[in-house]
């Protein structure tokens, strides 16, 4: 009796308790490598907002600062919300450089649109997730204020993007007011 | 007996059993540890590349926007007469690896800034003439290292209304006459220097396609002692409304964990490429 006793005690763990524990430590290993490669997807995803970041704000003030040549009428369009309204950056937009059109709007519409395609430092073709497609579009509005018998005009200018594909599942509206 | 029986040891089942799941246990140890150190350098990397962009091109674009900024002098400017010119990069002879074909376009401004309180009894105004260019560096001279690194040249220049004239500053750490490095792993520099319809008259980025252009116009020599000379250089005639920008870094180290893309990298490797655009328009000009 006192030696099956003995025995149970310094049995050690049986080949079903051994292969469990491996189990878990091999889940354990797999969790802790799927935080690495996360990690590494959202670094890379930060980068690729940060490069969204850097072309919008190349856009915003673009539009911004072109308050210039209005004597050209050939060329000049004002940022009106009737021209520049529901500007859509999403689809396809590659030119001719060697025919390129002749007027302010359609020149900022294609260089824009372009510069946002692009895959080294922009945003990329525009992609789908399921039913959901990349979108880029450019609104303007026109905004009055009147102050103590002052009227203030403004423009408001926004860039609405939405992000499917690409592990970016994000929308951001970017915003710049500017005064007439 | 019953002592021989309690201490009687593994049999063989059990130690190779044990040896077994030891075995596969460490080997996904060393796996793990692996694709760790994968990890670990891929993210080192990119978020090297994405830290060092983010600087380089923040404090590029700060500079080159104010080309052409002239201090008025109590209500006579002095002209500055040519803000900017471009130059032809440096060309490598064995490109491989992290050494690209060449080391980017070369740009120049010139803009003015007021003195500081101290010295603005001296000086009515202080203009600053400022390149940036792409030049070949091989640590200790191995070729294995090869890349190309970002350089800043600034000089300052005072100007005294009593004499009509500008003169060097020298020796004068708020005003240096310095070459620094800016960035390591430069990859690509190039530019489009464009007038207010964004007609392309300079480097080789087209501003509408963002694509390459096949005509540079590059400043001759001529150009280019003119515009130390602050004289209208006759080439670039065309006054520079927006000037496009495109940089892009190499990672430091190869990283076997990167998947070759051969639309994009087909012969630098296992490197990292970082890239960033931006476009500037000049207020000033």
């Amino acid at each position: 009796m006192k030696r099956n006793n003995t025995n149970i005690c310094s049995r050690g763990v049986s080949i079903i308790e051994a292969l469990l524990a491996a189990v878990v430590v091999g889940i354990g290993f797999v969790s802790v490598y799927t935080m690495a490669t996360t990690a590494t997807r959202m670094i890379y995803n930060s980068s690729q907002r940060d490069n969204d970041t850097l072309s919008i704000s190349m856009i915003m003030d673009d539009l911004a600062i072109d308050r210039f040549a209005l004597a050209d009428s050939a060329y000049h369009d004002s940022i009106s919300s009737s021209q520049y309204n529901n500007l859509n950056l999403t689809g396809t937009c590659n030119i001719d450089p060697n025919n390129v059109p002749a007027k302010k709007k359609d020149r900022q519409f294609k260089r824009w649109c372009n510069f946002l395609n692009m895959k080294k430092g922009g945003m990329g073709s525009p992609g789908a997730s399921g039913s959901s497609s990349d979108q880029r579009k450019m609104y303007v509005r026109n905004v009055t204020l009147t102050s103590n018998g002052y009227i203030q005009k403004y423009k408001v200018i926004g860039l609405r993007i939405e992000h499917y594909s690409r592990n970016r599942n994000q929308k951001k509206y970017y915003r710049k007011t500017l005064h007439e | 007996m019953n002592k021989i029986k309690t201490n009687k040891g593994f049999t063989l089942v059990e130690m190779l059993v044990s040896t077994a799941i030891g075995a596969i246990i460490l080997a996904a140890l060393f796996i793990s540890f692996v694709m760790f150190k994968r990890s670990y350098e891929l993210q080192r990397e990119m978020t090297r590349g994405q830290e060092n962009g983010r600087m380089v091109l923040d404090f590029m674009v700060e500079e080159i926007r104010n080309a052409g900024y002239k201090d008025f002098n109590k209500g006579s400017p002095v002209p500055i007469n040519q803000a900017v010119i471009l130059e032809t990069p440096n060309y490598n002879s064995n490109p491989s690896g992290s050494l690209p074909a060449d080391c980017g376009e070369q740009i120049s401004v010139i803009y003015d800034t007021v003195p500081s309180q101290r010295d603005m009894n001296k000086w009515n105004f202080v203009r600053r003439k400022v390149e940036y260019y792409g030049q070949p560096y091989s640590p200790g001279g191995q070729a294995s290292l090869a890349r190309c690194r970002l350089m800043r040249h600034q000089c300052h220049y005072a100007f005294v209304v009593a004499t009509s004239t500008f003169s060097k500053i020298n020796s004068n750490s708020n005003y240096p006459c310095e070459e620094e490095k800016v960035l390591d792993y430069l990859y690509e520099l190039s530019f489009a220097l464009s007038d207010y319809k964004y007609d392309h008259f300079a480097g080789r980025l087209n501003p509408l396609t963002r694509g390459p252009k096949t005509s540079f116009n590059y400043a001759s020599n001529t150009c280019i002692n003119n515009f130390k000379d602050n004289i209208a250089c006759g080439q670039y005639s065309i006054r520079a409304r927006t000037i496009d920008m495109y940089l892009s870094i190499i990672s430091g180290n190869e990283i076997s964990s990167i998947p070759d893309d051969p639309s994009d990298n087909p012969d630098k490797g296992r490197r990292f490429l970082t890239h960033y655009n931006s476009t500037m328009v000049l207020r000033n000009l």
